[in-house]
């Protein structure tokens, strides 16, 4: 039997299949304006490797922001719930998942089960997710891969004080003008995302050193919010191989009927 | 007696010299992005128009953001007080304030002699200050000057549904996809702005002597829609980006007029 799984999130729209239950192929295709088909090429790509067509899905589940825009007969399912089952699918006994999306953070505390015991969304405000760090990338003319990195050599406190990502941009050109060492402004940034998340972090009542954390999205790729994440929860975060498409994976189990029901 | 009052914002630096009681000559440029070169240079400015020098000046107050690091200031007042202060002296019976720059806004209650009674203020959030207004007209491409009046012909608006200003631009962005008209666009920013105001004009209280000042004032989309909204008509004065220049220069004269008073008592 083949499953999908789609995750059509803000800016990256995610496919995985899976045959008789076991990851079979994956890719992902950018959501621009029409997360449609984004999906259909997505998908078609994921499909490759096995050989086969959009034609040969047994059963499709969708989830992300856009999962009712898609015109493959997919169902929907919620995010928090993806997660929590690609997480665990991933890592048995996971303590939950911090999901760093473009627009979007969510945090899910998990039972020893799988199971959502708890979780916190910020969906309202921009700050502290990734089109929060695509705009100090622009501001600072720092390419976003390099921003993790170069953050780690910092040796000044230089916090950015605006919490609003209109505000801050301003406040890190101002920085910049100011020829403030590039890796502190950096680090001032990435600790400004890493408080935003820590709030949910601590609204999902998510501790920081009991049982493995898993961070996914595109965010848990940058080494500096990790690194600032990890100061504050007092305890580590695993990322996984491919932390952008565990929401996906999370979507294709359910299809497969591996989600116990959704 | 001349009084200098110095207000410097995150667009704009403004400069206002007060002759006694009257306004002698002001200044507005853009902020750059040092507020001490801002304040000297719109000073330069200022005094270049009114044929005075720096040292003829009595006394010099800043106000605004960038208020503390104004070296040739001899005091610095909070930019509330100035509003309110600004705002009385153009219309004496204001009683609410509304102060909106590009970076905050400020709701503002005072007495009758200008004095702060109550205020409320959002500096954390982009989607209640000039801020989203610079985003959505340069989303439009059009100018920040022209996209109150252009708001105002569109025939309907498009509903901007999300408050962060990043996700209003993408809502934005959306319906012009769908066809939705740049004018239809700027409705819909300034509509959600006005939404966003007014619930800082009720926490304040609302008095129907009502005075907008900053530069919102000069948009005429939101300054129209926030008198229909409140049903109550905005005084709004010839320069509204002034007031708290005005405000400091005034707080500045007083200042000099309590220290005679006193050096002649003693």
């Amino acid at each position: 039997m083949i499953a999908a799984g789609l995750d059509i999130g803000a800016l990256w729209t995610k496919a995985v299949v899976l045959r008789d239950g076991v990851l079979a192929g994956w890719s992902m295709a950018p959501s621009s304006d029409d997360g449609a088909r984004a999906a259909e090429t997505a998908l078609v790509e994921a499909l490759r490797s096995l050989g086969a067509a959009v034609g040969d899905i047994q059963a499709a589940v969708a989830t992300g922001v856009g999962k009712n825009e898609i015109r493959l007969p997919a169902k929907p399912a919620a995010e928090v719930l993806c997660a929590a089952l690609g997480a665990s699918s991933m890592f048995p006994g996971a303590a939950g998942v911090i999901d760093m999306g473009g627009e979007s953070t969510r945090v899910v505390r998990l039972d020893g089960g799988g199971q959502v015991a708890d979780y916190a969304v910020n969906d309202k405000c921009a700050a502290g997710t990734g089109v929060f760090l695509d705009a100090m990338a622009k501001a600072m003319g720092v390419p976003v891969e390099e921003m993790g990195p170069l953050s780690l050599k910092s040796t000044k406190q230089v916090p950015i004080t605006s919490m609003c990502v209109a505000f801050a941009e301003s406040e890190v050109v101002t920085l910049v003008h100011s020829r403030t060492p590039k890796e502190d402004i950096l680090m001032g940034i990435h600790q400004s995302i890493a408080s935003r998340i820590f709030g949910l972090v601590s609204r999902a009542g998510l501790p920081g050193n009991g049982g493995s954390t898993i961070a996914v999205g595109g965010l848990s790729r940058n080494v500096g919010i990790l690194s600032c994440l990890e100061t504050l929860m007092k305890g580590t975060v695993v990322v996984p191989e491919n932390p952008r498409i565990l929401s996906a994976l999370g979507a294709a189990l359910i299809a497969s009927g591996k989600g116990g029901g959704a | 007696m001349i009084t200098l009052g110095v207000d410097i914002g995150s667009l704009t630096g403004k400069a206002l010299l007060l002759r006694d009681n009257e306004i002698h000559a002001w200044e507005i440029m853009l902020t750059g992005p040092d507020s001490v070169e801002t304040a000297e240079a719109v000073t330069k400015k200022v005094l270049e128009k009114s044929g005075l020098k720096l040292d003829e000046v009595d006394h010099v107050v800043a106000t605004g953001y960038g208020r503390k690091v104004i070296p040739f200031a001899k005091k610095n007042v909070s930019e509330i007080s100035c509003h309110a202060k600004g705002a009385s002296w153009f219309f004496p019976s204001a009683r609410t304030i509304l102060d909106m720059g590009g970076q905050d806004c400020k709701a503002i209650r005072c007495d009758g002699s200008g004095k702060v009674t109550d205020f409320v203020m959002n500096d954390k959030c982009a989607a209640g200050a000039g801020r989203s207004m610079e985003i959505m007209a340069r989303l439009v491409d059009v100018a920040l000057e022209e996209m109150g009046d252009l708001s105002l012909q569109a025939e309907r608006s498009v509903p901007i549904s999300s408050t962060c200003v990043v996700f209003a631009r993408s809502d934005a962005l959306g319906h012009m996809r769908r066809g939705a008209s740049k004018n239809e666009v700027l409705a819909g920013a300034c509509e959600a702005l006005v939404s966003r105001v007014r619930g800082l004009l009720k926490r304040v209280g609302m008095n129907e002597s009502f005075v907008i000042s900053g530069g919102i004032a000069k948009n005429r989309g939101v300054a129209v829609r926030l008198e229909r909204e409140l049903g109550v008509k905005a005084h709004i004065c010839y320069e509204p980006q002034i007031i708290g220049a005005l405000g400091a220069a005034i707080f500045g004269r007083e200042l000099l007029e309590k220290r005679d008073k006193m050096g002649k008592k003693a």
